[in-house]
């Protein structure tokens, strides 16, 4: 239930993405809530890697299609990132807020290398991917809030 | 009415004095200016209107001066998801003979190119994206080069360079950049930008790198043009 409810929101998030203006307080970036749905994805589905494998995919899939980057390429680059944070399962408590940052940050920077690795490194693309990592640290932990309070409310529900 | 028959006597004074009668003449001659000066003013603010109707239109010379190409308007109707790659969705596809590789312009200048199309809509490519790459010429100086969009930094206004520049070639400011029309993909003498700076390659000093500073303001694209074709 869980992984569909992330997969519609991943939709969501692409479409919105592509509809939102850039932002002037964000240094003309535009704001990228995928990273973040994608490390929440992978930090709560930890006995399911295929399902936080299958949710990146589709998530990195979904904004490739609502962009001009190669097709598949941050399908990848999520794919890999919730590949690593599952991996480092074992010592990482999900319900800490410092890992859920981590975590936004690892999938925003691992995204915006494999993007560098296609258009070139430079010293405002290296800024750019701080910023975005930074972006996503600071988004992680509220969608992980907001996930676990619809899963509350979705038991409570269901009981 | 008394005050008329009173005055009456004085007028005609005024007639046989000069000096009076110029004081009279001064008066109305103010009055007559003032209502020539409200006049002018107002056909010089139609006159401006005129004009920047005219300045707005002749950047639309650009697609005119083709005649023989077939153009079809299109409305932007997406941006970009991502913020590494710059390109916008159009309401135009494949049904309408939208096609890979169509140049897109609107008023001001070129805006990129088609680089995927469905049935009813289409991405662009926009100028300021690196792996848009335009063949182009300085208009003053007829000297080529590459043209691909730079990697802004934060709050800096998007740029694009223009790479493989004649080492020696003579590059001012303000200059105009336009299309070559070589390559096949861009017709030629579209707007690009301007020459904003210019300087030796640093990797190699073989060529001049040219900075330039696009025509179109690519953050309020609303409507464009895209060329289908030869006519």
């Amino acid at each position: 239930m869980i992984l569909t409810v992330l997969i519609v929101l991943s939709l969501l998030a692409a479409a919105l993405q592509a509809a939102l203006p850039t932002a002037w307080w964000l240094g003309g970036l535009r704001l990228e809530l995928l990273p973040a749905l994608v490390a929440c994805g992978a930090l709560t589905l930890p006995r399911h890697p295929v399902s936080a494998l299958a949710l990146a995919v589709v998530a990195g899939l979904a904004h490739d299609a609502l962009s001009a980057a190669p097709f598949g390429l941050t399908a990848l680059a999520y794919g890999t990132a919730a590949g690593a944070i599952f991996l480092l399962d074992e010592i990482l408590d999900p319900d800490l807020p410092w890992v859920q940052m981590m975590a936004g940050a690892v999938v925003a920077a691992i995204a915006a290398v494999a993007a560098c690795t296609v258009l070139g490194f430079s010293a405002g693309a290296v800024g750019k991917l701080v910023v975005l990592a930074l972006i996503s640290a600071v988004l992680t932990p509220f969608v992980y809030l907001l996930l676990g309070c619809c899963r509350h409310w979705w038991k409570s529900v269901d009981a | 009415m008394v005050f008329v028959r009173l005055c009456t006597p004085f007028v005609r004074l005024g007639d046989i004095i000069p000096i009076v009668r110029s004081r009279r003449e001064l008066a109305q001659e103010n009055i007559r200016l003032h209502a020539e000066n409200d006049r002018l003013q107002q056909r010089e603010r139609a006159l401006e209107e005129t004009l920047a109707e005219y300045q707005r239109r002749h950047a639309l010379v650009a697609v005119k001066l083709h005649q023989s190409l077939q153009t079809i308007g299109a409305r932007v109707i997406g941006r970009d998801a991502s913020n590494w790659w710059k390109s916008i969705q159009l309401d135009r596809g494949s049904d309408d003979g939208v096609r890979v590789n169509c140049p897109v312009l609107n008023a001001d200048g070129l805006v990129g190119k088609v680089i995927s199309v469905t049935r009813g809509e289409s991405r662009v490519l926009l100028l300021l994206d690196p792996n848009c790459r335009v063949s182009a010429l300085l208009q003053k100086t007829r000297e080529t080069g590459v043209i691909a969009g730079m990697e802004a930094g934060f709050s800096r206004a998007p740029q694009c360079r223009m790479t493989f520049v004649e080492r020696n070639a003579k590059v001012a400011a303000d200059q105009a950049v336009i299309t070559s029309g070589l390559g096949g993909v861009f017709p030629k003498g579209i707007l690009i930008g301007t020459v904003t700076d210019a300087h030796l390659n640093a990797q190699t000093g073989m060529y001049q790198d040219v900075d330039v500073k696009p025509a179109v303001d690519f953050a309020r694209l609303e409507e464009v043009v895209v060329i289908l074709g030869q006519g």
